[in-house]
């Protein structure tokens, strides 16, 4: 006997076995979903009020730094965005501050297009100002002067000045709404105080949800319209625009996975106390 | 949808990553090693295609010669690689810091500073009275937690006495914006666990049974591993 009770061994089970039953969770969930109330938060509810909110016909920024780690997160937001701004007939110009953006770019026009009721014209509806390096520096630069940084050529290296979408566009102030999907680089804060300030453009952002606490306070002065939070934000969106899709899917699991954890977190707290009043250490 | 190989390479890519899970072992070291090389090659592809088209590219057209100055400072960044003339990277670098902390700092008084205090925290913006309770009662925590926060950062000064309350509320509302951050962070990487796996594993239907066997394959390979003592699982 080695003099440990039972609630002690509990507490020292392996982490091998519980990541285990988090896999588990998380595939059982996904392979067979069930079904349980969505209420959707004030957060998506307000995303989906300024997508809405975008007048028909207005070229919007759009800084596309979505990532291969939270595409499937980020992907049903960004697309149904877009696809919600094209069937308005506004349009949208495209950077961004990630590598990995550049193979997800073409990706998500695709499946917007597919979306779309009408075919998306390229320097028309769209346009793709490509991979702009330097993280602050290179956004500071680029708002500013748009043709500078970018050479006056797109992704493609045709002059942008040839597109009927860049007439009058040569700066940050020259959107008057903004989207920056921000991946999970914690860089919101960076397009508020670089864009949504000094320009004026309304702003509104897409990223994970590690990223919710950092951005609050800018939600509650207003100097950031609008947030769809990680792929909470996704599912609702999906919800709200009776598109579901992906993101629905995956929501389950993780809310499945987050219970799991709740429990492990109560469970250890009452072993913890019984072993101790048993004279555990 | 046909299985193509780029989903087969990432169901195994990820079923094998996994396995840090287990304990650091040649399986997992393998995959990390392959993801490590290939992220850092396209990393680097991309970042000196921009620096041709955006750099070099426009120094050669008429009138736009000072684009030398970005040229030399991005090409002395590469000689870090080579120990004899790492000292010149410095230079370069200390631009960019600079720089960077130039242009931060020119906006970051404003919007999360003066901004955020006066549209956030102080009335008229953000009011206590005329307003309906559940509004009143956040702004008057908002205002309460803001200044108690900030008094938490003073060091200068000992603070004994009744001042020692609001120096310990400031701590408890700091440990409540921290505890919310790393409830998110635990949610993200549920979701991103959930994500990698609809993505790349389980989905389309079709690519399910490779996976699967992908699994078996990986956790033979373990068994082995771990009975062989080339890894242990303690």
């Amino acid at each position: 006997m080695s003099g440990k009770t039972i609630w002690r061994r509990a507490l020292d089970l392996d982490h091998r076995i519980i990541a285990t039953g988090i896999f588990l969770i998380i595939t059982y969930m996904i392979l067979s979903p069930i079904e349980i109330p969505f209420p959707v938060s004030s957060y998506g509810q307000q995303y989906y009020d300024f997508v809405t909110e975008v007048p028909a016909g207005t070229t919007v920024g759009f800084m596309m730094g979505d990532t291969v780690a939270t595409k499937p997160q980020l992907k049903p937001s960004t697309t149904i965005t877009m696809w919600m701004l094209y069937e308005k007939n506004c349009k949208i110009v495209y950077w961004y501050d990630k590598v990995e953006a550049v193979g997800l770019m073409n990706e998500y026009i695709a499946v917007v297009d597919e979306m779309s009721s009408r075919e998306l014209v390229y320097g028309v509806d769209y346009i793709d100002l490509g991979f702009i390096a330097g993280t602050e520096t290179g956004a500071v630069a680029f708002l500013e002067n748009i043709r500078g940084v970018t050479g006056g050529v797109d992704v493609n290296g045709d002059p942008i000045d040839s597109f009927p979408i860049m007439e009058g566009v040569n700066g940050g102030g020259d959107f008057a709404y903004g989207i920056a999907n921000c991946g999970c680089e914690c860089t919101e804060p960076m397009y508020i105080r670089q864009w949504g300030m000094p320009y004026g453009t309304e702003l509104a952002t897409i990223n994970c949800a590690m990223d919710l606490p950092a951005i609050t306070l800018y939600l509650a002065t207003g100097q950031l319209r609008a947030t769809a939070n990680g792929l909470l934000g996704s599912a609702e969106f999906e919800y709200l625009t009776g598109r579901l899709g992906l993101a629905f899917g995956q929501i389950l699991a993780v809310s499945f996975a987050g219970l799991y954890f709740v429990i492990l977190v109560v469970l250890g707290n009452v072993f913890y106390f019984i072993d101790r009043s048993q004279g555990g250490n | 949808m046909a299985v193509t190989i780029g989903m087969l390479v990432a169901s195994w890519m990820c079923v094998m990553l996994y396995t840090i899970l287990y304990g650091d072992q040649p399986i997992s070291r393998f995959a990390e090693h392959i993801y490590m090389g290939t992220t850092a090659g396209y990393y680097a592809y991309v970042n000196l295609r921009f620096y041709w088209d955006k750099g070099i590219v426009q120094m050669m057209e008429p009138g736009k010669i000072h684009f030398i100055i970005p040229v030399i400072l991005g090409i002395c960044v590469y000689a870090r690689l080579y120990t004899p003339t790492r000292w010149v990277y410095r230079y370069p670098m200390a631009i960019l810091m600079g720089s960077m902390l130039g242009v931060s700092i020119r906006t970051t008084v404003f919007s999360q500073i003066i901004d955020q205090f006066i549209l956030g925290n102080l009335p008229p913006l953000a009011p206590i009275v005329g307003v309906p309770a559940g509004m009143a009662i956040n702004n008057l925590i908002i205002i309460f937690g803001s200044i108690c926060a900030t008094v938490f950062f003073v060091f200068s000064h000992d603070f004994a006495g009744p001042t020692r309350y609001i120096h310990r509320i400031g701590r408890l509302f700091l440990l409540c914006s921290f505890g919310a951050t790393y409830g998110n962070t635990t949610s993200y990487r549920y979701e991103l666990m959930a994500g990698t796996m609809i993505s790349n594993m389980l989905r389309p239907v079709e690519l399910l049974p490779y996976t699967l066997g992908f699994i078996v394959v990986v956790a033979i390979a373990l068994v082995v591993i771990f009975k062989m003592g080339i890894a242990s699982w303690d």
